[in-house]
């Protein structure tokens, strides 16, 4: 356990975060916008498990990172809740067409 | 054995002991889930009750904050809950500007004949209110980031909830999606910047001074991303630039009692944040990490006030006007701190009550506008004053407030502001804080063209239909409650600014 190396895990949590940025700024679907914000959630707890080998005893990480598995999925349920009544509004998820008369 | 015995046993106590200084969240959650199961009845009687018990638990729970601010003098701030809580001035003060914002939202949305005839859900309403009401009081209390994050996140969940909450309006559910999207993208950002600061600080706790230490070793650069990506979750709570882009949205879809209390509330919540942790860093850090974390916070203020206050000036419909002009009002706020001076908080606090008072009547305002003449934008306010004088006359006190001229608190707010920004200049001559003061006083004479619009065209445009009608609604009395205190404030400011500066002598 304690011979994985650190910085591997925090490049692939860079990556994560990356790729979930990236998601958010290019994809127009409302769904993998979601997605990609997910991917940030995951990087941040890859993190925060890796750092925990720090002080293995406190288990402070591993903690953390089972509350934000939970708040992120109850964050999930109302964003897709909203999603699909968007849908039933505008016949779209898509972020560009979604969008009130009244906006300049 | 008996030594894990024996330490169960002090943890147990410890947490008994700790439920003492939890009153207000406890009332506010216990009130909630009342609501809840009273919202399961389907007695007609039982639902028109609801706002009544929810503001029945606000009640309560701001009862319980005067009382643990009642004699404060002398004492010293308390950690509880092993190092997630603090209980202290800055907290408890937040606590009842809270409480006072949430009697606020619930008297505005008893008085929206929109949200009483568009709801289906009523109790769930109540409810998110008590609970965001809760959240914030916890996230205000909150020195560790776990229960940081987690009280943050209750209150955004809550919003995302409230914002959507009237299901039959096409907007608002459009507002309720990029809410919830850029909510959960600066939670996100902020989390991983959390994850840097506990695996570099080695703690969870932000008070320690191991904690600082730790991250004092890194270079600057980086950890002024790691600054910055953790700020993103605040900022977008406080609405500053760059993470403004909800607010307009938002502003307009939502019904205006929750608008209000988002303009409000969740602002001073995250500026209790960003003081607590400016504060930590102004102590532990070194001067060049120092000056850094300086430019930045100036940086984020110059770029809210620009981007606010210029925006603010093209809208033709008065909520995103409002909502341009709150991102302009986080900017005023953020210069005051850049200088990571202590005796800025009490200036801070003022701006923050005074504040409260201000949108709460701009936007009862708004919501008598729409809702009793269908006038959406401020060109159809034409001439309105003269047919309603006292709403008018309302209008333009509120107004001349949050524009910052006597004789109401507005200008004494941006008085004490400005004045703390000279004085940490004089003391320290740092060039940053006098650009700022010159930006932000440039930029309260471009707020005065666009806030002056709106009683320009009450009062001096000619109306289509000018007869007169003096009818006093049961909003004009609360409209009235409400602008008094931006009048006595200006009279009687002491009387505020000595319970702060007890406040502050009372926070770590």
């Amino acid at each position: 356990m304690n011979n994985i190396p650190l910085i591997p895990v925090l490049l692939l949590g860079a990556v994560l975060f990356c790729l979930g940025i990236l998601a958010v700024i290019t994809k127009r679907h409302a769904i993998v916008v979601l997605m990609g914000i997910e991917l940030i959630f995951n990087a941040a707890n890859l993190n925060l498990v890796a750092f925990n080998r720090h002080q293995p005893d406190l288990m402070q990480g591993q903690v953390f990172s089972v509350f934000v598995m939970v708040i992120a999925a109850a964050e999930s349920a109302v964003a897709l809740a909203i999603i699909l009544k968007v849908y039933s509004y505008f016949k779209t998820v898509n972020l560009d067409q979604i969008r009130h008369e009244t906006d300049v | 054995m008996n030594i894990t015995a024996q330490s169960l046993i002090t943890s147990l106590t410890e947490i008994l002991g700790s439920f003492a200084f939890l009153g207000p969240e406890l009332m506010l959650v216990l009130f909630f889930l009342l609501i809840v199961a009273l919202d399961l009845f389907k007695s007609k009687l039982i639902k028109a009750s609801l706002p009544w018990v929810a503001l029945t638990g606000i009640l309560i729970s701001l009862i319980s904050q005067i009382y643990f601010l009642n004699n404060i003098q002398g004492k010293q701030a308390k950690i509880f809950f092993s190092g997630l809580l603090i209980t202290d001035g800055l907290a408890l003060y937040a606590g009842l500007l809270f409480s006072v914002a949430g009697i606020l939202t619930i008297v505005l949305s008893v008085l929206s004949k929109h949200l009483q005839v568009k709801f289906s859900g009523r109790g769930e309403y109540y409810a998110y209110i008590l609970v965001l009401l809760a959240g914030l009081n916890l996230m205000a209390k909150s020195v560790n980031l776990l229960m940081l994050f987690v009280a943050l996140e209750l209150v955004s969940i809550a919003s995302y909830l409230l914002t959507t909450a009237i299901k039959k309006q096409q907007d608002a559910m459009e507002s309720g999606l990029k809410y919830i999207l850029y909510g959960t993208l600066a939670s996100g950002v902020m989390l991983y910047g959390m994850s840097f600061l506990y695996g570099f600080g080695g703690s969870l706790s932000f008070l320690d001074t191991a904690f600082w230490a730790n991250l004092s070793r890194l270079d600057s650069p980086f950890f002024l991303v790691i600054f910055l990506l953790t700020f993103a979750g605040f900022l977008f709570k406080i609405a500053a630039a760059p993470f403004h882009f909800w607010a307009p949205d938002v502003y307009e879809g939502a019904p205006a009692p929750i608008v209000a209390f988002f303009a409000t509330a969740p602002k001073i919540a995250g500026f209790v944040v960003i003081i607590r942790f400016l504060l930590q860093i102004k102590n532990n850090l070194a001067t060049t990490l120092q000056d850094d974390v300086m430019l930045l916070v100036g940086g984020i203020s110059l770029l809210s006030l620009v981007i606010g206050n210029f925006t603010a000036l093209w809208q033709s419909r008065a909520r995103r006007l409002l909502a341009y002009s709150s991102v302009a009002h986080a900017g005023f706020l953020l210069a005051a701190l850049a200088a990571l001076a202590t005796n800025s908080i009490e200036a801070v606090l003022f701006y923050l009550s005074v504040l409260l008072f201000m949108n709460f009547g701009i936007f009862l305002l708004v919501q008598v506008f729409e809702e009793r003449l269908q006038i959406f934008d401020i060109k159809g306010l034409a001439g309105q004053g003269k047919t309603y004088p006292l709403l008018g006359v309302l209008a333009i006190i509120i107004l001349i407030s949050l524009t910052g001229l006597p004789p109401t608190a507005g200008f004494t707010s941006k008085l004490l502001l400005f004045t703390n920004i000279w004085q940490n200049y004089s003391a320290t001559g740092n060039q940053l804080l006098l650009t700022l003061l010159l930006v932000g006083l440039l930029l309260t004479g471009v707020a005065f063209f666009y806030y002056i619009r709106i009683p320009y065209f009450l009062f001096f445009k000619r109306n289509l239909n000018p007869e007169k009608k003096v009818v006093l609604g049961r909003e004009d009395i609360v409209l009235a409650f409400i602008s008094f205190p931006l009048l006595l404030f200006f009279f009687q400011p002491a009387w505020l600014t000595e319970l702060i500066r007890q406040v502050v002598l009372y926070s770590i």
